[in-house]
């Protein structure tokens, strides 16, 4: 019996090591931070993540933030969570409609893919969106990077 | 019967007309010139409800169980400077006897954002704000943003709930952000809404006379690292009423004249994240006072405290699929835990006077718009159940059972 249960475990174990791996290999492209305000010479995670969970309105010199962001389930979305705030998408998702469904702040403004990112950053004095490291040579000069 | 339903769909018809216009309203008021400041959000959520022993939001024990339980809302924001927006939202709440679908200001605030640096940020909010009490009451009727079909009933008790979602008043906010981890606070002055449900919840019945509530405050603090992955938090408010008799009740029972209670809730919350998997719980110490109230509430349990707490975990098995187990009791009296002395004094029967709840439930996040629920509860005794659904309380079932399928739909 004891046997049995760890082959089991093994197997189960060996399962999820092979998920992991797709997993990790699937994508994995480098994400940028831009901004478009060039007062701003660094922006730490946690400035981050305030900014981008609604919280801070206002850069420091006085700028309207406005929040640009994919859609939940696009792949660049799902880097930047993991990479630049430290969580999954759907975690950044609940705290924003704890926000939103209680009147604390508005949702983030939407885009559709990259080109419409980066043509609203660049249209929009002091917003903040990222950008998949494939299009970095895209980026308008206007546009600070992080 | 058939006659009923049709009353009953035109009453869903009627909400729904209402919130359509208020949305087309409160668009079109900005919409000439200002349209990029102006944010629309909503959801609907239906519910499906089968109990065995009593009614739980509907007539829920029928072998078909009942759909009576659902959930719409709709909210409009204007950011009319960049540190200043004011919002709104509107909810409409159909559950079994306890609500009827009347159409309610969930909250109506402006907000202020005074200080914005990168390290902090403070601000003000003013209008019918939501009281943020625990992880989930700010947002308790939104089932994108709950842990399951129902909130923990112990802490987030459906059957009074107007007096603790949101009141008419001041907040200030703030949050400081360190590398140790954020630290938020909010504090909140205003008068709580209350109305008959809060005397049925007392009185057991909606008395001629009025609730009106006094000048209440709410505090709550919280503590979190990595973005909320480890989350501890306070919460605290003192909400308190008077019962306005009228005559007629003044001659039958004197003493209601200065009849007025206290509520004073204090919840821990703490939650933990690793990876796919989450711990959550909350303990609640909720202090009754209750004054002048003989004989609905005696005067020997005119002072009471309550205990209730939960535990839950939760994994996401996929991005799209996640389970959850919870283990939820309530103690409507910590010094009479098994309900013995009230029942021996002839109050009522002990099983109200608790409730255990295990929970298993799975979750479907179909996408962002569609989330599907379904859970099952095995429940101990009756100390949450709605008096409006279930008029004779006690049939000494201590036992039963709830199961629920939820859909829901937000943009």
């Amino acid at each position: 019996m004891h046997i049995f249960k760890n082959i089991y475990h093994n197997l189960f174990k060996g399962f999820l090591f092979l998920i992991l791996c797709f997993a990790s290999t699937a994508s994995h492209s480098e994400i940028i931070i831009g901004v478009h305000n060039n007062n701003l010479t660094s922006i730490n995670k946690s400035t981050l993540r305030a900014v981008f969970t609604m919280r801070l309105n206002r850069w420091e010199n006085g700028q309207k933030i406005t929040v640009l962001m994919l859609d939940q389930n696009s792949k660049i979305h799902r880097e930047f969570c993991v990479q630049k705030l430290g969580v999954f998408p759907y975690q950044l998702q609940r705290i924003l409609d704890k926000r939103v469904f209680s009147g604390k702040s508005q949702a983030p403004i939407n885009v559709s893919n990259m080109e419409e990112m980066i043509t609203k950053l660049l249209n929009t004095p002091g917003a903040i969106g990222y950008i998949s490291e494939e299009f970095v040579n895209d980026i308008p000069a206007d546009i600070t990077t992080f | 019967m058939i006659f009923q339903q049709i009353l009953r769909h035109f009453k869903i018809m009627k909400t729904l007309i209402a919130l359509t216009i208020y949305a087309l309203f409160s668009s079109m008021a900005f919409a000439i010139n200002l349209s990029k400041n102006i944010q629309l959000h909503g959801f609907a959520t239906q519910g499906y409800i089968k109990t065995d022993n009593y009614n739980f939001f509907g007539e829920t024990s029928r072998v078909k169980g009942d759909i009576d339980f659902r959930e719409l809302g709709i909210n409009a924001s204007y950011r009319a400077f960049s540190n200043f927006h004011i919002a709104t939202q509107l909810i409409s709440r159909e559950a079994g006897a306890v609500d009827n679908s009347t159409i309610q200001i969930d909250y109506a605030l402006a907000d202020l954002q005074i200080t914005s640096r990168n390290q902090y940020n403070f601000g003000l909010r003013v209008g019918r704000v939501k009281n943020p009490l625990g992880f989930y009451n700010e947002t308790r009727d939104v089932a994108f943003t709950r842990n399951s079909i129902f909130l923990p009933q112990s802490i987030y008790f459906d059957r009074v709930r107007k007096l603790a979602l949101s009141a008419d008043g001041l907040h200030i906010y703030g949050q400081k952000r360190h590398k140790f981890g954020d630290f938020d606070f909010q504090f909140g002055i205003g008068y709580p809404r209350v109305d008959n449900e809060t005397e049925i919840a007392i009185f057991k019945t909606d008395r001629d006379g009025l609730m009106k509530s006094n000048l209440s405050l709410i505090a709550h603090t919280s503590y979190s690292l990595n973005a909320g992955n480890q989350k501890i938090a306070l919460s605290w408010v003192r909400l308190s009423a008077d019962y306005m008799s009228t005559g007629a009740e003044n001659a039958v029972a004197s003493n209601l004249k200065n009849a007025n209670f206290s509520f004073t809730p204090i919840i821990l919350s703490a939650l933990s994240t690793h990876g796919d998997f989450t711990i959550s719980s909350e303990y609640a110490l909720r202090f009754f006072q209750f004054n002048n109230m003989a004989p609905y509430v005696p005067e020997d349990i005119a002072d009471l405290t309550g205990e209730s707490y939960y535990i839950q975990m939760q994994y996401r098995l996929t991005p799209l699929f996640e389970v959850f187990l919870r283990y939820d009791i309530i103690y409507l009296d910590r010094n009479d835990k098994d309900g013995l002395k009230y029942e021996a004094k002839g109050y009522g029967n002990r099983i109200e006077q608790f409730a255990k709840d295990a929970t298993a439930g799975i979750a479907f996040h179909i996408n962002s718009a569609w989330l599907l629920r379904a859970e099952y509860h095995h429940i101990e005794g009756t100390a949450w159940l709605p008096v409006q659904d279930n008029p004779e309380m006690s049939n000494n079932q201590k036992n039963w059972q709830l199961f629920s399928v939820l859909v829901s739909y937000k943009f």
